[in-house]
């Protein structure tokens, strides 16, 4: 009658089933308006951080950038973003809770659920971050270097990427470009923080994970905003990278505890969580 | 015989609140038994108790003779559709439960529609789930807890939003799978009426304290 029961559960099938096209439509309308401001935001960097388009690109790429001078405005503009993110997440919460009383009882185990998930956001969070370090950077490089071109911006503070290249700009050391690949998997911890937090603030697990989703959404328009905290500029003020790898490192550690903390309370503590989806 | 499901003094409380109080609920296999009960009586969180999404302050949860949250998180080779199930809008039927068929590979696309047809559905619609109506939802969760062929069946207000035709029909099925298929049955209704005729056995759920009608 079971028709051959499986023990072996399909990974990529649960986090397909939990997520693939859900409310896809907002976030593709979501995805464009964040493209929009990133370009115009890069384009005409904000006064506060003082980043054209082009050392974006080479910040990201491990270069020292010496223009930038105030972090904080970064991360006071990820703080709206995070707001809307944690009541969406809520809002969104009652629907996917139906859909997980359909796919958590196929799953089996509630760990093949969790691990599922978190490896299919792992890898949709590395591709989009990917994709989003070279969409935007190159989208405002592009943007920046036509209205630099026509005098739009004030020479005095950007710098085209020739000038760039030809002057002060350094991508030279090998600890930078491994540095580069730490932030970059970091990136994919910092994911699970705001997974961490969304879900204590707002109390509902599924409205963790959607959030999450969301903002490895948003990490394709703005890479700086996952960039940043993990470098730790955010909190030390500095764009000193030694400083930032130091305190990425620092960071990296928290978030493989935090990880391996949500995913014991999501395999072992079911129950608790539960409580607050009922 | 086995039991498919065995519940021990099963209470769930949330807050002050008693939502389900001491039940203890004996189905044997291949049985049709009804639960009935108001709005808020229990009846959806005692399915959620025993399809494993919540867990109970006290007692027991058998399904099968494995004990819920100890042998397993959620009961094996049962088939559940609680409350409203929440589908994918803009896909349509088929595809939604090929997505779901996906996690454990047991069927394939045939059988998917067949199960469909069987219900009433056209597995060849193209209309995205958000374009149906209330009954096409309803039968689109049916399906999806009947097209594994599970052994048990744990269906919450399955007769909602469906026509009176759909309704005997959805009662010929479940009878057949019944006798046919040995399937054991689990269903609540607000109309006992309505399910007076399906079981072998009706029991009222009210304030979460369950008792034999």
């Amino acid at each position: 009658m079971s028709g051959g029961q499986s023990k072996k559960r399909n990974g990529a099938g649960v986090f397909r089933a939990l997520i693939k096209g859900h409310n896809a439509s907002s976030m593709r309308a979501v995805g464009l308006i964040l493209f929009g401001v990133s370009i115009f935001t890069y384009a005409f960097a904000i006064q506060g951080v003082k980043m054209t388009p082009t050392a974006a690109i080479l910040d990201s790429l491990g270069g020292t950038i010496p223009q930038i001078t105030d972090s904080l405005s970064v991360s006071l503009q990820i703080l709206p973003v995070l707001i809307a993110l944690l009541i969406w997440g809520k809002y969104l919460n009652n629907e996917l809770c139906f859909r997980c009383q359909m796919i958590l009882p196929k799953c089996q185990s509630v760990s093949t659920w969790y691990v599922s998930l978190l490896a299919g956001m792992g890898g949709y969070s590395a591709v989009l971050a990917t994709i989003g370090l070279l969409a935007s950077g190159l989208g405002g490089l592009i943007v920046q270097e036509v209205f630099y071109r026509f005098g739009i911006i004030d020479t005095t503070i950007f710098l085209s990427l020739t000038e760039c290249a030809r002057s002060q700009i350094p991508l030279e050391s090998l600890s930078n470009v491994l540095l580069v690949f730490v932030l970059f998997f970091l990136r994919i911890f910092i994911l699970l923080l705001v997974q961490f937090v969304t879900w204590l603030i707002s109390g509902k697990p599924n409205a963790a994970i959607i959030t999450t989703l969301f903002f490895a959404a948003i990490s394709l328009f703005s890479p700086k905003l996952f960039y940043l905290p993990v470098g730790g500029t955010m909190f030390f003020g500095s764009v000193n990278e030694r400083y930032g790898a130091v305190t990425g490192l620092a960071f990296g550690v928290m978030y493989l505890l935090l990880f391996a903390l949500t995913g014991w309370l999501y395999c072992k503590k079911t129950d608790w969580l539960m409580k607050f989806n009922h | 015989m086995e039991n498919a499901i065995e519940l021990v003094n099963v209470t769930k409380k949330i807050g002050q609140d008693v939502l389900l109080s001491k039940i203890n609920l004996v189905i044997p296999t291949g049985r049709i038994i009804g639960i009935v009960g108001q709005n808020g009586s229990g009846k959806s969180m005692l399915f959620k108790a025993i399809s494993g999404l919540i867990r109970t302050t006290e007692g027991d949860v058998h399904v099968w003779g494995k004990e819920i949250g100890k042998h397993g998180n959620f009961p094996e080779d049962t088939g559940f559709l609680i409350e409203r199930p929440g589908f994918l809008p803009h896909l349509s039927g088929l595809k939604n439960l090929e997505i779901l068929a996906d996690i454990q590979k047991k069927i394939d696309r045939t059988q998917i529609k067949a199960t469909m047809s069987l219900i009433g559905l056209d597995p060849d619609l193209k209309r995205s789930f958000s374009k149906y109506s209330l009954g096409m939802k309803q039968k689109l969760g049916i399906a999806q807890a009947l097209m594994e062929k599970p052994r048990l069946l744990v269906l919450d207000e399955p007769m909602n939003n469906l026509d009176e035709e759909s309704i005997d029909r959805l009662r010929e099925i479940l009878i057949e799978l019944n006798q046919k298929e040995k399937v054991t049955i689990l269903l609540t209704s607000h109309d006992a009426q309505d399910i007076r005729m399906l079981c072998s056995t009706v029991y009222t759920i009210k304030n979460g304290i369950l008792s034999i009608l």
